[in-house]
């Protein structure tokens, strides 16, 4: 596993890129946390993956979406980095299945404390993306 | 719900009491220790949980201001009992002092943040360190 956490920021949304090898089961999200299923943090990060899961699609239906620019790939390197569109890229060429998403700051705490919270993690499943946000 | 289980849940005592928008009171039996914090909490070590549940604890214990040694420190002259100081120190309102002044023994931990690092005005989390608190008090009431 591996983590990798930035400072807490301010934004009032968040977008994040997704990629796994196979379906993306809650137990492997919970796994890649690294939430054991007796934590107590269980339901917040269950809340977590639902945010993630509802706010997700493929990176071209994501980048249609958003029309900013021409194609998925540009949309990658512009809002993300160049080393996040390449990874990206890669993980579309091996058939895994990859996700854009974003969300904002609503009304619901948890999930604005999300919002500012900043991190990247992989295992040998899942990456994800966290760090990007965004005012 | 049964109505013994809603007794049980209006007993339960609050360790840490909010104050205003941003600020909180910590009352805990004594000074729980990280390691014994992370354990209940039950995540992989080097994970992403593990580094949010330790910025949790240091948000509400190893950051927060401890008072009880502060007035012991540098008030006690100044004020006469450790409610007093609570009230006119801190500015923290009589009827928050009157619901945990029973709780305060000499090795409590009575503690004041602000904010606690964002952490403490999302329910779920308050409603969670709480749980991994009172979880704590028991295995040292069975000790």
């Amino acid at each position: 596993m591996k983590i990798r956490t930035d400072f807490v920021t301010n934004s009032s949304s968040t977008s994040f890129v997704l990629i796994t090898r196979g379906e993306l089961e809650r137990e492997d999200f919970r796994r890649l946390m690294g939430v054991t299923d007796e934590s107590p943090f269980v339901p917040i990060f269950d809340a977590l993956f639902d945010y993630l899961v509802w706010s997700m699609s493929p990176p071209e239906d994501f980048a249609r979406s958003h029309r900013r620019y021409d194609n998925w790939q540009t949309h990658m390197e512009k809002e993300f980095s160049g080393e996040v569109a390449e990874r990206v890229s890669e993980a579309v060429r091996r058939g895994d299945r990859v996700y854009v998403g974003s969300f904002s700051n609503d009304e619901e705490p948890l999930k604005a404390f999300f919002c500012v919270d900043s991190f990247e993690v992989e295992n040998d499943k899942i990456y994800l993306n966290y760090l990007n946000c965004a005012y | 719900m049964r109505r013994h289980a809603y007794l049980a849940m209006a007993r339960k005592k609050r360790m840490i009491v909010q104050i205003d928008d941003y600020s909180y009171l910590i009352v805990l039996p004594r000074r729980y220790a990280k390691a014994g914090f992370l354990k209940a909490a039950k995540v992989v070590p080097g994970s992403y949980a593990e580094e949010l549940v330790e910025r949790i604890y240091d948000s509400v214990v190893t950051y927060a201001v401890d008072l009880q040694e502060e007035y012991r420190k540098y008030y006690l002259d100044e004020y006469r009992n450790f409610g007093r100081f609570l009230y006119w120190k801190y500015e923290i309102p009589r009827l928050r002092i009157d619901e945990v002044m029973d709780s305060i023994g000499d090795e409590s931990f009575v503690a004041y943040t602000r904010g606690g690092s964002g952490f403490l005005w999302v329910p779920e989390f308050l409603e969670t360190v709480e749980d991994i608190f009172s979880g704590l008090e028991e295995v040292d009431d069975e000790d």
